[in-house]
């Protein structure tokens, strides 16, 4: 029992930690429900862009030919100019 | 233009790091390193993690590297990333980023990831390269139309190569669109460019989103 608990903490601690599986389809993007711009690997899996999310930046994920950030709009000031 | 030892400083600042030149005399040391490195691993794993230490060991000249080590990350650089202060400050930028990778994920899982899985070296040297790329177009307003490929240095499938590529595209639309990639080496040095507005040039300055403190 010794021996095989100690191959899974071995094996725990030496593989590589990569995101689970999703099944997405590969090159594919999107923001992460966290706001992070992700893109799908060949292995299926969400890969970020980057290493924190676009509102720690003070931007917004938005998907548009990638997923990346882009300025937050300022919607008090967008709503004053429609507003007569 | 800012001088690197700035950059460093503000880097290092945030995460500790040693940092050896060319020229140092630890530099050949380090790099004399790769090879023992190399020899000493055991025959069944060189497939696996020879191809790339040595790798770095053919390339130093070119090819600068962060090591994690029991104490702080050791940084390598090549004489071709100081060959002129521009390339010196993106790449000490870049070599920062996976100082924050081993300061994140820790020293030996860093390793594990970056040895054992292609997909996730793609994308963390994505996001080293990415971060090099910002920093030259704030100094220089230079930036690359499309995503530049990763090469064979990294020894990346096509697959993982083409993620790198997706990877670097996103951030090069994020700089596009006027916000800082979401990068921790980015917010870092762009908190301390507007913390320092008088030692930065106005231009400079005026390409350096300013982000929540």
């Amino acid at each position: 029992m010794r021996p095989i608990l100690l191959c899974l903490l071995l094996c725990l601690a030496a593989c590589p930690k990569l995101p689970p599986v999703s099944g997405c389809t590969p090159a594919t993007w999107r923001c992460s429900p966290d706001g992070r711009p992700e893109v799908c690997s060949a292995s299926q899996r969400w890969e970020p862009a980057g290493d924190r999310s676009c509102a720690s930046v003070g931007a917004v994920c938005v998907v548009e030919r990638t997923a990346h950030c882009a300025p937050a709009v300022d919607a008090g000031a967008d709503a004053s100019e429609v507003t007569p | 233009m800012i001088a690197p030892a700035l950059i460093e400083s503000a880097l290092r600042a945030w995460r500790p790091a040693t940092v050896l030149r060319p020229g140092d005399a630890l530099h050949s040391v380090a790099v004399s390193l790769f090879r023992a490195l190399v020899e000493a691993l055991p025959a069944a794993l060189r497939p696996v993690t020879g191809v790339v230490l040595g790798t770095l060991e053919d390339a130093s000249q070119r090819v600068s590297v962060t090591l994690a080590t029991p104490g702080d990350p050791v940084i390598v650089l090549s004489p071709a990333a100081v060959a002129d202060e521009v390339s010196h400050a993106c790449t000490l930028a870049h070599e920062w980023v996976h100082v924050g990778q081993i300061a994140r994920v820790g020293r030996v899982q860093t390793a594990v990831d970056y040895l054992g899985s292609g997909e996730l070296r793609a994308q963390r040297e994505a996001d080293a390269a990415a971060v090099g790329l910002w920093l030259r177009y704030v100094l220089t307003g230079e930036l690359p139309e499309t995503a530049p490929t990763l090469g064979d240095l990294y020894h990346l499938s096509t697959d993982d190569a083409a993620l790198a590529r997706a990877v670097i595209a996103s951030h090069l639309d994020t700089i596009r669109a006027g916000a800082l990639p979401p990068l921790d080496v980015c917010v870092v040095l762009a908190q301390w460019l507007h913390a320092t507005p008088r030692e930065i040039p106005a231009d400079v300055l005026a390409r350096v989103p300013r982000v929540p403190s």
